[in-house]
């Protein structure tokens, strides 16, 4: 495996090259993203909606499939969610729901249902619609069609949980991507299980998870209601723009500049090295449905 | 030959039921946890985690572990009434000092006096004694949670009946300036990484054999991190000497200090198998104090 994932060096200096990059591109990225031409750029799409959420917290599920239709309908240039649908899967696909388990903030039933839903609206029968997340590489790998959905969070060791990292159970030994805070997370895209395979992906952010101390700590004082779905054909894209989501929070939570104290090259090296999407910014276009209030990117 | 060869073998199987004598498992430890203690009440049996399977438990988080001679964990929870829960993890980490080294470089809170160092934040405690490493956590912290939690920890760390020693590395520490709590112990180059990015490859020789200490300074002449690394043998140490100098200073040649575009200084140095560097010192004086006082300590160590 080391001698599959050799890089150029990444030095202290390059380090730092490269940390100021990032928050250039934090500071005026909202400029970068809407400016120009979009028509070159890849597209995430932010939806969000105040009432998204419950009085308890709890996902509202007509609202969630409301958001779904209109965040997947503006990325596919259709009207017709149905339709929309249609063009990221064919009937006789077997579609795997790549779903995300992790107990403190696990992808919301509401979501799964919804994409389920519209699943079968586009004519995929109900025994060919899996979902999993631990148990992927056994029960996933033989699906035509994927749709990739997890909320997003800070990780301990990745810097990120989000659409890249989202993949990993797809290998039996997900540790052999761990060395290096998981910087060839971009490589499992790769895989014949999955190149080529996913129609869609979804990150949640009705509730992300902005901060976190150590492996082991998860504190509700470290999420909010932001009440939004983003989602892509990109991976890489829809990953950059989670990133710049959780450093705009933390910068308003604690006041300054905080940047993820854990480094999230894999984003970086899914980009150039793997070549699974785009981490530029300045080819990435966010467009924003819905309730703008406490918007943030 | 043949008696040699006997005592040989009589003098390892001594070392080896002494060595078994000493050690403590962690079921032992266990057994000695109460199941239940002021309404709280454990939930199912320990799971126990290993290498292979740490990462089930605590996906990416796993390899903070790893990186330290992690041999197996024991895992569950408590709970009570209206839903509220603490996760117990204990870790064996092989040794005292890879038990300090996950304990350093995650300590964020206070000090709360449980075990050999503790450290509490927000429902989270995390405490080492012996070669063990504890973690527990209420995910809702409240004045009632937080007294289990500290409560619990009381209780585990009274089920630990062995002590262990600070790494040897210490010693070689100059006291003047040394942060309580701004000493890490690492092995691997992705902890060190943690600590003070140097390259994302091992330009360090970093492994499993290797001991490495990260020290921060603050006083009077200045501050700064004072990196300390003991290799297996001289040469790699050299090798590590010129790979760090190649990544952080590749103009300065033979120089072994330098001044930084930021204004912050770095000093390095090797003898024998130990390798010493003063990280982003914030004055001249600082860095060379310090190198000076490592190369003179070491020199004592290896005499």
């Amino acid at each position: 495996m080391d001698g599959e994932f050799v890089r150029s060096k990444l030095t202290r200096r390059d380090f730092i090259r490269h940390a100021a990059y990032a928050a250039l591109v934090t500071a005026s990225g909202a400029e970068m993203l809407h400016a120009g031409d979009a028509g070159a750029k890849v597209k995430v799409v932010l939806v969000r909606d105040e009432g998204a959420l419950d009085r308890s917290g709890n996902p509202n599920p007509k609202v969630i499939l409301s958001m779904l239709d209109k965040a997947v309908c503006e990325l596919v240039g259709v009207s017709d969610p149905v339709e929309a649908w249609r063009r990221l899967v064919k009937p006789n696909d077997l579609v795997g729901i790549k779903t995300n388990v992790w107990s403190y903030l696990p992808t919301p039933k509401e979501v799964e249902d919804a994409i389920r839903r519209r699943l079968k609206d586009a004519g995929v029968r109900d025994d060919r619609i899996l979902m999993d997340d631990r148990g992927a590489y056994r029960t996933l790998a033989n699906c035509t069609a994927l749709i990739n959905v997890r909320p997003l969070r800070t990780h301990y060791w990745a810097g990120i949980g989000g659409c890249i990292k989202n993949y990993i159970p797809f290998v039996p030994d997900p540790w052999r991507y761990h060395p290096d805070t998981c910087a060839s997370l971009g490589h499992v895209w790769t895989l014949p299980s999955v190149k080529g395979k996913t129609r869609l992906n979804i990150l949640v952010v009705l509730t992300p998870l902005f901060h976190g101390i150590g492996p082991h700590h998860f504190s509700p004082k470290y999420i909010w209601n932001y009440k939004g779905l983003m989602v892509s054909l990109d991976p890489v894209a829809i990953d950059t723009i989670g990133v710049r989501l959780l450093l705009a929070k933390r910068r308003e939570f604690f006041g300054e500049e905080k940047p993820l104290p854990y480094n999230t090259h894999h984003i970086i090296y899914a980009d150039k090295k793997y070549g699974i999407g785009t981490s530029d910014l300045s080819k990435i276009q966010l467009v924003k449905l819905g309730w703008l209030e406490g918007v943030l990117i | 030959m043949n008696m040699k060869w006997w005592t040989i073998c009589l003098i390892a199987m001594c070392a080896a039921m002494a060595d078994c004598a000493s050690l403590e498992s962690l079921w032992d430890i266990a057994k000695r946890i109460p199941d239940e203690f002021d309404g709280w009440r454990a939930d199912g049996n320990w799971r126990r985690y290993d290498r292979n399977t740490l990462f089930q438990h605590i996906d990416g988080g796993a390899e903070l572990y790893l990186a330290y001679r992690f041999r197996e964990a024991l895992v569950r929870r408590y709970l009570r009434d209206g839903g509220m829960e603490i996760a117990v993890d204990i870790y064996d980490m092989g040794s005292p000092e890879d038990a300090f080294g996950v304990f350093s470089v995650e300590c964020y809170g206070e000090e709360v006096s449980i075990g050999q160092g503790s450290d509490y934040i927000e429902g989270l405690l995390r405490f080492w004694k012996g070669r063990f490493f504890v973690s527990s956590l209420t995910r809702l912290e409240t004045d009632e949670s937080k007294a289990a939690v500290l409560k619990l920890g009381k209780l585990i760390d009274g089920s630990i009946t062995t002590v262990g020693k600070l790494p040897e590395l210490f010693s070689l520490l100059p006291k003047d300036g040394l942060k309580e709590r701004g000493v890490r112990f690492f092995r691997r180059h992705t902890i060190l990484n943690r600590i003070y990015f140097i390259a994302d490859q091992n330009v360090l020789q970093l492994g499993d054999d290797t001991e490495g200490i990260a020290a921060e300074y603050e006083r009077k002449d200045g501050k700064g991190l004072l990196l300390v690394v003991r290799y297996t043998d001289i040469k790699r140490a050299r090798a590590a000497l010129n790979g760090f100098t190649k990544a952080l200073i590749p103009r300065a040649k033979q120089a072994r200090m330098v001044r930084l575009s930021d204004g912050k200084w770095i000093a390095v140095d090797a003898v024998g198998e130990f390798l010493f560097a003063v990280l982003d010192a914030t004055t001249r004086d600082l860095a060379s104090r310090l190198i000076g006082a490592v190369r003179d300590a070491v020199k004592g160590v290896r005499k």
